[in-house]
């Protein structure tokens, strides 16, 4: 039995996707790097979303990568925004102090939740954050995660208007996704290869750009 | 009722009598004072903690003083040590001061505390006199004499105090009294003749004691629960009444306990504990449910209690009519937020980092698990020796492995490549966790850059202690 459903219901359907013309409700934030920004839609990356990044080991300028982003909303009350807060979800190791403030970043915007005992409880925890809406990025580090999980974060992210980002295994390459921005890193001598696979609104394609370690770019 | 008219002068004011009069001087109305009978109970080893009471959360004056409240409605704390009982309502009811007593030292010896009890018309006298293991002083005319003989140290004044009256040659309270009011004032000070004043019975007011209150309500079902819907259900009632007392009494709580009864074995109990003081329904709630969720219950569950922790006034906050969904309530919902997150995952899991100054690499930076009273200004503690510092690292160092070269290895067969470096770190020598470390920024094949360093002192090993993420 057809039902009538408005068009601006099936329009604003979270799973519908629309072509690189739509306009994006989305607010962006600069990734810091200029490639980046010309190839993303918009210019920046997408909040109120679930980004994937893939990488296969640690210490190819993944951190880095995000660094210009997160020191920016650490830091909300230069852009004018309220402020929120960085949650960081069973990170591999220790971010270190020291480095991140070196780029920049506000620590007492920082709050980490350290190792929980499974990827179960990273992921309820991951969504309990995207929910709350107090939150403007929540990074997770999980090893796996099904279709459903993800589909869960992507419209927990919509719904607290916060920034997902969700560090994945290798093995994720080949996983479908809903994710709405989905990369993979490579280090290329002293270039970080950013791939992106999958970017609703825009184009896959391949970009290289170099993170600093230092941080001093950013550092005022 | 004509004498209620003409209000008594409680206060013995210094400035009422004349220079040559002394600290002691006749009591306006013998009435009054004798209208009044403190015991004091002193318990030596209160201030050493040795006493264990049954529940953990309550100090153990408090749980006696709590006990006390059978005898009479008025009591006081003096602690660390003390606490003050006003029976003299209560005498014709109990049988005696005497019965009192007997009852308060049949308590102690069953709970295994010494204790020192002692009577005596005012607070104050009846908390000296009992310091010195005095006799009772029932009678007010006998107060003077009886106090005359205490020691100063009994009054509990600052040592400096007490050791310039001694060198006055004053050892007695006796020998106090005895001065003249307005010297006293001059040099010792005013509020130590007003002590001296309030233990012969001027104007004494004690806070009177009060005891937490907690709220508790049991579900007992009719027959043995496996259900975890069911008793969701049932802890959903239990909050929904709880949530309706707190209401009507303008009170919140901080923290609950949920007990799971079971038939021939212990209960199972689960503390919940929030962020700051609250009535709110949902909170509980969901915090009730997710431990639900993760709780391992050895047996059928035969009745669900919930336990308050203390109870406290509570103003809930107005409720906004239109949601702004531009500003989310940040502040408040990040405490729900870790709120639920320690809930399931524990006290410990989430906490924030902050700079420390030190050398140490290792020792550069603390978590703080207290999250929202961080007050470091951020960037402004930098040191400026971090500028080639990894964003990650690790717990504790990982030794490597090592290339027949002796070179080191890390994630693959071939010697790493530095990449810049050393940077030598030597400190801590002064707190006997010295360090002597060259750092190096070196990368492995696959491109992973790390973060190493070699022991300068006895193994010279190398450890991987960062990665440049």
């Amino acid at each position: 039995m057809p039902t009538i459903v408005s068009i601006e219901k099936l329009i604003n359907h979270p799973h519908i996707w629309q072509g690189a013309d739509s306009q994006s409700p989305n607010i962006v934030h600069s990734t810091g790097f200029k490639e980046l920004d010309d190839h993303l839609p918009g210019g920046g990356w997408p909040t109120a979303t679930l980004t994937e990044i893939v990488l296969a080991s640690y210490g190819i300028g993944e951190l880095s990568l995000l660094m210009p982003v997160l020191a920016r909303l650490s830091r909300p009350q230069d852009l004018g925004l309220a402020a929120r807060w960085i949650l960081w979800v069973a990170p591999p190791f220790i971010p270190y102090a020291p480095a991140l403030s070196r780029h920049g970043i506000d620590l007492t915007r920082m709050l980490f939740v350290h190792a929980a005992p499974s990827h179960r409880d990273s992921l309820w925890a991951m969504e309990q954050a995207l929910r709350a809406g107090s939150c403007a990025v929540v990074l997770a580090w999980v090893q796996s995660a099904d279709e459903t999980a993800l589909r869960r974060l992507q419209l927990a992210a919509e719904e607290g208007c916060c920034w997902a980002v969700l560090f994945r295994p290798k093995t994720a390459l080949r996983q479908r996704s809903p994710a709405a921005l989905k990369l993979q890193l490579l280090r290329e001598g002293e270039m970080t290869r950013v791939e992106i696979l999958k970017c609703r609104g825009g184009r896959p394609g391949v970009i290289r750009i170099r993170c600093s370690d230092a941080g001093d770019a950013e550092w005022r | 009722m004509t004498k209620a008219l003409n209000p008594l002068s409680l206060l013995t004011g210094e400035s009422s009598s004349s220079p040559r009069d002394s600290v002691f001087c006749e009591p306006r109305s013998n009435k009054l004072r004798a209208s009044k009978l403190w015991i004091a109970v002193h318990l030596p080893k209160m201030a050493l903690g040795s006493l264990s009471d049954s529940d953990p959360h309550e100090p153990a004056l408090e749980a006696l003083a709590g006990w006390a409240r059978q005898f009479t409605s008025s009591v006081s704390l003096a602690p660390p040590q003390e606490f003050l009982m006003e029976v003299n309502g209560s005498l014709k009811l109990f049988g005696g001061l005497e019965t009192i007593k007997e009852a308060l030292r049949a308590e102690f010896e069953r709970r295994q505390i010494t204790a020192y009890l002692c009577a005596a018309p005012t607070a104050l006298a009846a908390l000296w006199l009992v310091r010195h293991r005095n006799h009772d002083v029932r009678l007010p005319e006998k107060l003077v004499g009886s106090l005359s003989a205490l020691p100063l140290s009994v009054t509990g004044w600052p040592e400096s105090t007490q050791s310039s009256l001694q060198s006055m040659g004053l050892q007695t309270i006796g020998d106090c009294l005895r001065l003249p009011r307005d010297g006293f004032i001059r040099r010792i000070g005013r509020q130590y003749l007003l002590q001296l004043d309030q233990s012969l019975g001027g104007y004494d007011p004690w806070p009177e004691f009060r005891p937490s209150q907690r709220l508790s309500s049991v579900l007992e079902f009719p027959d043995e629960i496996t259900d975890p819907v069911a008793l969701a259900c049932a802890g959903g009632n239990l909050i929904e009444n709880l949530v309706k007392v707190l209401r009507k009494r303008q009170i919140g709580i901080e923290s609950f306990e949920i007990v799971f009864r079971h038939l021939h074995r212990s209960a199972t109990v689960e503390h919940i504990k929030l962020v700051g003081l609250t009535q709110d329904r949902e909170r509980f709630l969901r915090l009730f449910l997710d431990r639900l969720e993760r709780i391992f219950l050895p047996a059928p569950v035969i009745a669900l209690a919930l336990r308050t922790g203390r109870v406290e006034a509570a103003v809930e906050h107005n409720a906004t009519l239109f949601r702004d969904s531009a500003q989310p309530g940040c502040e408040e919902s990040i405490d729900r937020l870790v709120e639920r997150l320690r809930g399931r995952l524990g006290a410990t899991c989430i906490y924030g980092i902050s700079l420390v100054k030190e050398h140490r690499p290792e020792a550069a930076w603390k978590k703080s698990v207290d999250l929202f009273s961080q007050t470091s200004p951020g960037a402004a503690v930098i040191s400026p020796w971090a500028h080639h510092r990894p964003l990650w690292i690790l717990p504790r160092p990982l030794p490597l492995l090592s290339t027949a070269g002796g070179f080191p290895r890390y994630h693959g067969r071939e010697p790493l490549q530095t990449l810049s470096g050393p940077e030598r770190i030597e400190a801590g020598w002064w707190s006997g966790e010295d360090i002597s470390r060259d750092y190096y920024m070196a990368a492995n094949s696959k491109g992973e850059k790390l973060w190493i360093y070699q022991n300068r002192c006895a193994d010279r090993n190398w450890y991987l202690h960062g990665i440049f993420g």
